[in-house]
């Protein structure tokens, strides 16, 4: 399995101190790191600080990764995974009484929808689905991971993230068929 | 590949081939081709994955990207023997200069009358050492 993670060679630069391995590999994994955490926590600013928290866990296990346990991509989606949901908990403590948890579809959303608005009805559509639904169709759409990868990264079959992927997806066509009506 | 399972994959993976289980993929495709009656299911869901892909998350901008990099700077996991080397080679220059010039001092210098503009001077090591502002501590 390690020989085929496409990331070890430049692990490997990165742990032996090579900046330039540091660049390549803050241009090929944080637009991925991103767009995870923006689309999982619904906040630009809260995703930058995840990003930048799993950057730091991977300059501290650069020097100890341990070939053929798992793809690093998946090792990295995992943890930014749970530096979501640490946040998503936290913030759901703070607010449990005092806010609803996910922005209603509909209400932000016009009925003509031109480029962004047809951006803020789906933001707003994943914004709202149930945390493992989103979970799962960030993972599989937007991260473009296999069913396996993100049945692994979510601890569940692939027939669990199957049921989670349909769900989801009758969820937005409902919401995003509302926002058009 | 049965109806059943046709529409629980495109139900649950959208209408595009490459989304769809590696294993089925090429029976998935074959199905959809010799049934044409999953036009219709196939025309629902890939409206569905057009309209997902508007939600697009702007790149990183430089400030962020800059601030990364920083980081590994700042918390280097391991240096290579290389790097050691050159470490130890800057120090091993360093040292030698400050027992030359602790020698010369000595023996030619008047005493100083105070070390106090010594505090201005630059620490100068060969490791970069670890910001505790990014220092985490053990991870959960």
């Amino acid at each position: 399995m390690s020989s085929n993670d496409p990331d070890e060679a430049l692990l490997e630069r990165v742990a032996g101190g090579d900046d330039g391995a540091v660049r390549d590999l803050v241009a090929r994994k944080l637009p991925r790191l991103l767009g995870l955490a923006a689309r999982l926590l619904g906040d630009r600013s809260e995703a930058e600080d995840v990003a930048q928290e799993a950057f730091l866990r991977v300059w501290r296990r650069a020097g100890e990764w341990r070939r053929g346990e798992a793809l690093f991509d998946t090792w990295l989606h995992k943890v930014a995974l749970n530096l979501c949901l640490d946040r998503l908990r936290k913030r759901r403590e703070i607010y449990v009484d005092q806010l609803p948890d996910r922005a209603d579809p509909a209400s932000g959303a016009d009925a003509g929808i031109a480029a962004n608005e047809q951006r803020d009805a789906v933001k707003a559509a994943v914004d709202a689905l149930p945390d493992r639904q989103r979970e799962a169709i960030v993972l599989q759409y937007y991260q473009d991971l296999s069913n396996v990868e993100a049945a692994a990264i979510m601890g569940i079959s692939v027939e669990a993230l199957e049921s989670l992927l349909a769900r989801a997806r009758r969820s937005l066509r409902a919401s995003l068929a509302g926002d058009r009506s | 590949m049965t109806p059943e399972r046709f529409r629980q994959i495109v139900e649950a993976y959208g209408a595009t081939p490459q989304r769809w289980p590696e294993g089925e993929r090429t029976a998935a495709e074959a199905f959809a081709r010799t049934n044409p009656g999953m036009q219709a299911m196939l025309a629902r869901e890939a409206s569905l994955d057009s309209m997902l892909g508007a939600y697009q998350v702007a790149p990183a901008g430089s400030a962020l990207v800059g601030a990364v990099i920083a980081s590994a700077r700042r918390r280097r996991p391991g240096l290579s023997w290389m790097a050691i080397g050159q470490g130890f080679g800057i120090v091993g220059a360093g040292l030698a200069g400050v027992i030359t010039g602790a020698f010369l001092m000595t023996a030619y210098a008047p005493p100083p009358s105070s070390f106090a503009e010594d505090d201005d001077q630059p620490i100068l090591t060969s490791f970069d050492v670890g910001d505790s502002a990014y220092d985490l501590g053990d991870d959960q």
